[in-house]
């Protein structure tokens, strides 16, 4: 069984990221090539679905770090979803639910981008 | 058989200096801070704690070498969890970390200081000693107030 998957798919312009499993100094770099990969393809509204993941250390709260400012200096932002208690309470930890919107649903954190764009909305 | 009324003998666990026993180390502390006593969010957060001292020590004390060993030590003393980490890697001082600054992690791409961050969050103690060319990190976690605590403390 894999560590950490990280399936991705766009929703009327909005890149949904989808990690499974737990995201440590061992896995970050798949994830942190997800959310690099969406950024070289100038996809910058994107939502992580937290659904399916089942932990998150500093490395991957770091990868988010070291990604936001290209994301919302290019007018999108990163925003998650599905939040599980664990993940939920290390985000409040850290003091990151003042730093990235979170909402209890997937379909809740894509309209919060606002109106689709283009086709497949 | 001179026990001296005190803690119970220690776990060790010695392992490669891998990011892929990181899993394992988590699993480990999880599971020993329940048989100590803490409920299952309070030991979730101690081995997240656990965790990021390791990294620090793979990353920071060892440089990645992935040829060394890291021995925990995890004792439950009654009323204290404490969790030692042993490594003979380059010394490191982690205080010299800043501290961390939110919006300086968004601004100046900062990513470095969040592990020992959460670490001082968590924990009750968190101590760093030289001993004998050993870098020793001690994590101590009262139990009488554990439970008690928001998830930020």
């Amino acid at each position: 069984m894999s560590e950490l998957t990280v399936e991705s798919r766009d929703v009327g312009g909005v890149v949904l990221l989808y990690p499974k499993g737990f995201i440590n100094a061992h896995t970050v770099r798949l994830f942190e090539g997800a959310l690099q990969k969406a950024i070289s393809l100038k996809q910058f509204k994107i939502v992580v679905n937290c659904s399916g993941l089942s932990y998150i250390a500093s490395a991957g709260l770091g990868a988010m770090m070291g990604a936001i400012e290209e994301i919302r200096s290019n007018g999108g932002d990163l925003r998650l979803a599905s939040l599980n208690e664990t993940v939920q309470n290390i985000f409040d930890i850290l003091g990151f639910n003042h730093l990235y919107r979170t909402y209890a649903s997937e379909a809740e954190a894509i309209a919060s981008f606002g109106p689709a764009q283009g086709a497949g909305a | 058989m001179a026990l001296r009324g005190r803690s119970k003998p220690a776990l060790v666990l010695s392992l490669p200096s891998e990011t892929r026993y990181l899993g394992l180390v988590r699993e480990v502390t999880k599971k020993l801070a329940e048989v100590a006593g803490f409920t299952e969010p309070v030991a979730e957060r101690l081995s997240l704690a656990v965790d990021e001292a390791a990294t620090n020590v793979l990353e920071h004390a060892y440089k990645g070498a992935t040829d060394r060993e890291v021995e925990l030590r995890f004792e439950d003393r009654g009323p204290d969890f404490r969790v030692e980490l042993v490594d003979t890697g380059q010394m490191v001082d982690p205080r010299a970390v800043p501290q961390v600054d939110l919006d300086k992690f968004v601004t100046e791409r900062r990513t470095g200081g969040l592990g020992m961050h959460l670490m001082e969050k968590i924990m009750d103690s968190v101590t760093f000693r030289r001993s004998a060319r050993r870098n020793v990190c001690a994590l101590v976690k009262h139990k009488d107030k554990a439970d008690e605590e928001s998830p930020g403390r």
